[in-house]
């Protein structure tokens, strides 16, 4: 048992190694691979690598936890180990294979809340002191410059005609309610060839043109009144 | 600190409708069944008062924060009076014997995981405003219409030229958040997630009394752990329980429908039926995939009736009943949604034999990325793909005749159907797979894992003395046998 108890000891320091040197061991260039092998699409993307920055300190604290119980089970004279050993002993072999199923989950379990917890840490180290509409403004990022200026140029109430294949306009459409945004139904067609009915159905007073590839290229015009060009 | 207190009154709003409701309907609560019912209380709770609320909408009544609290306040009232009129007085439950509450060490690992892993819920839900792309577009601006509208008569529902992402989706969590709104009495996205926490919290508790109807305390919460371990539902941001999409709800309300008709089929009692017709109902009301997944629940428990009961007609009838008055409940949404623009996905109509055949040739790529999601990403599905390879492999003809087989069927039938999907759809199906297959899935996931403990309980993975599963019977009376768990 002493025997069995020591191999408890050593899985968990050995666990505690893996992990601390997975977390040393993972830099940019791996991270980067690794978000191309994790995400579905096969080709990483920057919100998977930087969700992916978190797994080194992520490695770290599990290995911290694994060295911490390995010190727990010393010092309290491996009341884990003895019971975990004595139950694992007893079962037959597909009670064994279930068994370490579950420790499996358990271990993956643990690693998702160690990982949730560092996800947090960060947001809180970065969010502190920020208002809602600045943790947003962060999210859209270089994109912002668009928020920004129809929350400039645009009353609220600003009836205004979209025409992008970005579906940044869904966010707009949110962040600046309750300003409304109107897109022609059939997309093809020139702005010059929508009947004047139309514009005036949906009282449009605004114009908004999105570069389809680059968000934070626009042109913004009031209708007939000069345009607002983004740099 | 008014703004918590302002919520909490929300919640607790909620809930106690909700209660009040289950009480009615169930009957006398024994004290083994309080993590079901508080379980089953918030969602029926929650989606009354939405139902409710989108009701006052179509009848042109103001979503105002006034008649927000006098509809909660009414049914306050009437749902008490009908408790006092028609069910015996509450008994708080007691505690007879300290050994009833005493956990052992594992007990309190599995609290511990389940514990931890709500409260990292609910500091992410806080943590920031709503930031995920289809929490903002389609459900939080609903929610910020119909608060600012007070209604949905306005402009924005009914233009089929006003950029409003799935106007014909269904409702019931916009007006959740716009709730919320109205008891803040502003709009406030980072508060106005308080329920998704919630909702959480509410599927361990189906999940653990669901179970415990039929294993041991410790094989319950080890039930709970599998849930709360699963990446996918607390660190996933497109779509886990804080990130305020509607997967989580309908996952909630789904595994809530399945788990009462469950229920019933073993206790036989019309009470377990008409608390299936809401939690049906709700699933309906909460995705358009609600409506997919409960005709899917719908046909499985009327076939393992024929197959399991002896009187299949009876309880088909009662089913059928059942079925009937969640349709009924949902009227006003059923006589609204034709009129709502239809811009984008109208998958029903999609399903034709030729469009299936067309997009035979997407078949390897969509099998491919079904099997890569769910065996080859253990940060979003733990290890539950390899559990269920496992399990099949031990499987016998014997088990697979097993009611709880059920909760596998539909599952798979709801993944069949997603496999459809992805053939028919108009977009492509390289880009549709990696953003919505993990999000789909979810709304199974529990009936899923659910099934995992109950096959390896039956197939004796798992030692009998540990599961205490002793078939079926158990679900009928409480373990103390001090009669039937709703009386």
């Amino acid at each position: 048992m002493i025997l069995r108890s020591r191999l408890f000891f050593s899985l968990l320091i050995g666990f505690a190694a893996l992990a601390v040197l997975a977390g040393l061991a993972l830099h940019e260039p791996q991270l980067v691979g690794l978000a191309g092998i994790l995400s579905q699409s096969g080709t990483p993307n920057p919100r998977n690598i930087e969700k992916l920055r978190l797994l080194p300190p992520t490695l770290l604290l599990a290995g911290a936890q694994a060295v911490l119980l390995a010190l727990l089970e010393i010092i309290c004279r491996q009341p884990i180990s003895r019971v975990v050993l004595a139950l694992f002993v007893s079962l037959s072999g597909k009670h064994r294979a279930a068994f370490l199923f579950g420790v499996g989950y358990l271990v993956i379990a643990v690693l998702t809340l160690d990982f949730g917890s560092m996800s947090l840490v960060k947001r809180f180290s970065v969010n502190t002191g920020l208002g809602n509409q600045a943790i947003v403004a962060k999210d859209y990022g270089k994109d912002y410059v668009l928020v920004r200026t129809l929350q400039q140029k645009t009353p609220e109430t600003a009836h205004i005609f979209i025409r992008t294949r970005n579906d940044i306009q869904y966010l707009l459409n949110y962040d600046l309610y309750p300003r409304r945004f109107y897109f022609y139904p059939e997309a093809e067609t020139e702005i010059g060839n929508i009947p004047p009915e139309w514009w005036d159905r949906h009282r449009i007073d605004w114009v908004l043109d999105i570069d389809d590839q680059d968000p934070s290229r626009f042109i913004l015009m009031e209708r007939s009144v000069r345009p607002f060009v983004s740099e | 600190m008014l703004i918590l207190l302002e919520l909490l009154f929300a919640i607790t709003v909620v809930l106690a409708i909700g209660i009040l409701l289950v009480r009615l309907l169930l009957g006398r609560i024994s004290r083994d069944s309080w993590a079901e019912v508080l379980g089953y209380s918030f969602g029926a709770g929650l989606g009354l008062v939405c139902l409710l609320s989108f009701c006052l909408a179509v009848w042109r009544i103001p979503l105002s924060k006034l008649n927000i609290l006098l509809l909660e306040a009414a049914l306050l009232l009437f749902l008490a009076a009908a408790n006092w009129l028609f069910r015996p007085p509450l008994r708080w439950p007691s505690i007879n014997s300290r050994s009833a509450v005493r956990l052992n060490g594992f007990e309190w690992l599995c609290l511990g995981v389940a514990a931890y892993s709500t409260l990292l819920v609910l500091v992410d839900t806080f943590s920031q405003p709503l930031l995920a792309f289809d929490s903002r577009s389609i459900w939080g601006m609903k929610a910020k219409v119909f608060y600012s509208q007070g209604g949905l008569y306005g402009e924005d529902f009914f233009d089929p030229a006003r950029l409003h992402a799935h106007q014909q989706y269904p409702l019931l969590v916009p007006l959740s958040e716009s709730l919320l709104y109205h008891h803040l009495g502003r709009l406030d996205d980072r508060w106005g997630k308080a329920f998704f926490p919630c909702f959480f919290l509410a599927m361990i508790l189906v999940i653990y009394g669901g179970l415990r109807r039929f294993f041991s305390r410790g094989y319950s919460l080890a039930g709970v752990v599998l849930f709360s371990g699963l990446p996918v539902f607390v660190i996933f941001p497109h779509g886990s329980a804080s990130s305020g999409y509607a997967d989580f709800p309908l996952a909630y309300f789904i595994t809530a429908f399945a788990m009462v008709l469950f229920g019933w089929v073993h206790s036989g009692k019309r009470a377990d039926l008409s608390m299936a017709s809401l939690f049906g109902a709700f699933a309906l009301f909460t995705k358009n995939e609600g409506t997919a997944l409960w005709v899917i629940v719908v046909a499985c428990f009327a076939l393992l009736l024929s197959f399991s009961t002896a009187r299949p007609f009876h309880k088909m009838l009662d089913l059928a009943l059942s079925c009937a008055l969640s349709l009924l409940l949902l009227i006003p949404w059923f006589t609204l949604r034709p009129r709502l623009v239809l811009n984008d996905e109208n998958y029903p109509a999609m399903f034709t034999p030729e469009n299936i055949s067309n997009g035979i040739g997407r078949l390897p790529y969509v099998i491919k990325g079904l099997f890569r999601e769910i065996l080859l990403k253990p940060h979003l599905w733990n290890v539950v793909g390899w559990m269920v390879l496992a399990i099949l492999t031990a499987m016998t003809m014997r088990s697979w005749r097993m009611r709880h087989s059920v909760f596998f069927i539909i599952p798979s039938l709801y993944s069949g159907l997603l496999v459809l999907m992805f053939l028919v759809t108009p977009w492509r199906v390289e880009d549709l797979i990696p953003i919505s297959l993990t999000r789909l899935l979810m709304h199974t996931a529990p009936l899923m894992l659910i099934w995992i403990l109950f096959q390896a309980a039956a197939l004796e993975l798992v030692p009998a003395e540990w599961t205490g599963f002793s078939g079926y019977s158990r679900a009928m009376r409480d373990p103390q046998g001090n009669g039937e768990r709703f009386g």
